[in-house]
């Protein structure tokens, strides 16, 4: 892994595109921003994880019998 | 065209039906040509990886459960489902929904930066 030291302000650049800056910094959290093509996916490392362990899932559990749904409905989302 | 699945047997679908993902379906990012179909039960829309015919997924309208659910373009949002033999137990991951337009065939999965979609939502309850 590369490690680089930065100041509160300064910017890294990721090939000629992608821009990442420090914003500011806490006791135990860095601000950054990003700037990059809206073709790069970015996200939080383990909500990537999460999603990938649960499609991962879903095609194992696609075999499983699926029971009757009667006096079942759809469970939508509250407003 | 035809792929041999061991849950539906034999799938047949034309050529122009092929749905393309570019970047895959997260934890199958080599996976980039799927088919979607209905079966008889009409409850879930089938999306089947044409390389590796046993990854497929059910997967459920997402204006079904929200109304409101964000658009992009002129896609329509599905949500991946885990199957289980309780149904009060079968989940929809609304967090990184499958967006796929019809008309070009382009499809893609993407994650939500947005609190309210959980990745596991239970999708039926008792009424």
């Amino acid at each position: 892994m590369l490690i680089l030291k930065r100041k509160i302000g300064e910017e890294l650049k990721i090939n000629s595109n992608i821009v990442l800056k420090v914003l500011s910094i806490s006791d135990s959290q860095v601000k950054i921003g990003i700037s990059a093509p809206n073709d790069v996916q970015i996200y939080r490392s383990e909500l990537l994880d999460k999603v990938r362990t649960n499609i991962i899932e879903a095609s194992q559990k696609s075999k499983e019998e699926l029971k009757s749904l009667n006096k079942l409905k759809v469970n939508t989302v509250e407003k | 065209m035809k792929i041999k699945n061991q849950q539906f047997g034999e799938i047949e679908f034309n050529k122009n039906s092929i749905l393309k993902f570019e970047n895959g379906i997260f934890g199958f990012e080599e996976l980039k040509e799927f088919v979607l179909f209905d079966s008889k039960e009409k409850i879930f829309h089938w999306l089947c990886s044409i390389s590796e015919p046993e990854i497929i997924f059910p997967l459920f309208l997402m204006k079904a459960i929200d109304k409101d659910y964000p658009s992009e373009g002129k896609t329509e949002a599905f949500g991946v489902v885990t199957l289980n033999s309780d149904p009060t137990k079968i989940s929809i991951n609304l967090k990184a929904p499958i967006y796929i337009n019809s008309q070009d065939k382009q499809g893609k999965q993407v994650i939500l930066d947005n609190s309210k979609y959980p990745v596991k939502h239970y999708l039926f309850v008792e009424e």
